[in-house]
C-alpha cells in the first residue's frame, strides 16, 4: 500500500508552519495526507490494485490549518494595565489560511441521488432535480 | 457581566508579560542615615527586569514641582505584578535594553504618582526630572 514519501510529509510542513515535529510528528502528517487520496499518474483509483499513491496535500494542509484556528480560539482580545492585545487575529489568520489552501484542494464531483425517488420520475434510476421540463424547448 | 476566571486573568498575565520586550534596572529607595542623622541617598538595584515601555503619546505633559523642578511625563512602563507591586514614588527605574538591544546610554527615569496595580500588571508613569 502506498503510503505518503517524506517529501510530501516535509512539504505539508512547510505549509503548515509547524517546523518541528513537536507538536504534529511526521506520522501524524501522514495520517493527514492519507484522508485524500486522489487518482494517481495513471489514472488509477486509490481503491484499485495498482494505485501508486498520490494525495490532496491542499486539503489536509487546510485541515490542519482549521485545526490550529481551534487551538487559540479561545483568545480573546483585551486591552488592560496600558497594553492592547488582538489576540484574535491568530485565530483570524489561521482560519483565513486554511480556507486559502481548501479553496486549491482537487475539485470533485457528488452524485446526489433523491430517497425515496418521486412518484414522477420515471424515466431514470438517479433521479435528476434539474431536467429540461417539456415545455423548455417552447 | 461576567467576571474573569482565574484562567482567563492568569491567560491575560500571561499574554502581558510575554510583550514587556524591554529590560530596566529597578532602583528601590533605601537611604542610610549617617552618624549625624542625616538622610543619606541610596538605592537596592534589581538588574534584568522584564517591561514595557511606551514613549508614545506621553511627551510635551510637563508640570512644575513644589521644588521648583520641572516634571516631564517621559514614558508608561508596564510591568509584572510581581515586579512591580512594591514600587513607590520614591523609587527610579532605568531602561537598559529595548526590544533585546542594549541602550547607550541607559534611559533614566524617576516614578510620578502612583503605581497603578492593574488586573494583569503594574502600570508606572516615568518621568524625565529637569
Amino acid at each position: 500500500m502506498a503510503v505518503p514519501s517524506s517529501a510530501q510529509i516535509s512539504r505539508l510542513r512547510r505549509m503548515v508552519a509547524e517546523s518541528t515535529t513537536d507538536t504534529y510528528t511526521d506520522l501524524d502528517l501522514s495520517e493527514y495526507i492519507e484522508r485524500y487520496p486522489l487518482a494517481d499518474a495513471s489514472g488509477n483509483e486509490p481503491t484499485d490494485t495498482g494505485w501508486t499513491g498520490n494525495w490532496d496535500i491542499n486539503q489536509a494542509a487546510a485541515d490542519i490549518w482549521q485545526e490550529k484556528a481551534a487551538a487559540v480560539a479561545a483568545n480573546f482580545d483585551f486591552a488592560a494595565d496600558a497594553g492592547d492585545y488582538k489576540r484574535s487575529q491568530a485565530y483570524a489568520q489561521a482560519l483565513q489560511t486554511a480556507r486559502n489552501f481548501r479553496a486549491k484542494r482537487e475539485t470533485g464531483s457528488l452524485v446526489l441521488i433523491m430517497e425515496p425517488k418521486p412518484l414522477g420520475a420515471t424515466r431514470v434510476d438517479e433521479w435528476i432535480g434539474n431536467l429540461p421540463e417539456e415545455d423548455d424547448d417552447l | 457581566m461576567n467576571p474573569f476566571t482565574a484562567a482567563e486573568l492568569t491567560a491575560m498575565r500571561t499574554v502581558q508579560v510575554s510583550a514587556m520586550m524591554d529590560t530596566c534596572t529597578l532602583r528601590v529607595w533605601t537611604p542610610t542615615v549617617d552618624d549625624y542623622g542625616t538622610e543619606i541617598e541610596g538605592y537596592t538595584d534589581t538588574i534584568g527586569v522584564a517591561c514595557g515601555l511606551d514613549v508614545t503619546g506621553t511627551r510635551q505633559k510637563e508640570r512644575r514641582r513644589q521644588d521648583g523642578t520641572i516634571a516631564m511625563i517621559a514614558a508608561v512602563l508596564r510591568l509584572s505584578l510581581d515586579d512591580g507591586e512594591a514600587l513607590t514614588a520614591k523609587d527610579r527605574v532605568t531602561v537598559t535594553h529595548r526590544n533585546g538591544e542594549a541602550l547607550s546610554p541607559a534611559l533614566a527615569y524617576g516614578i510620578d504618582g502612583a503605581v497603578e496595580r492593574g488586573p494583569t500588571g503594574v502600570v508606572v508613569r516615568l518621568v524625565e526630572v529637569q
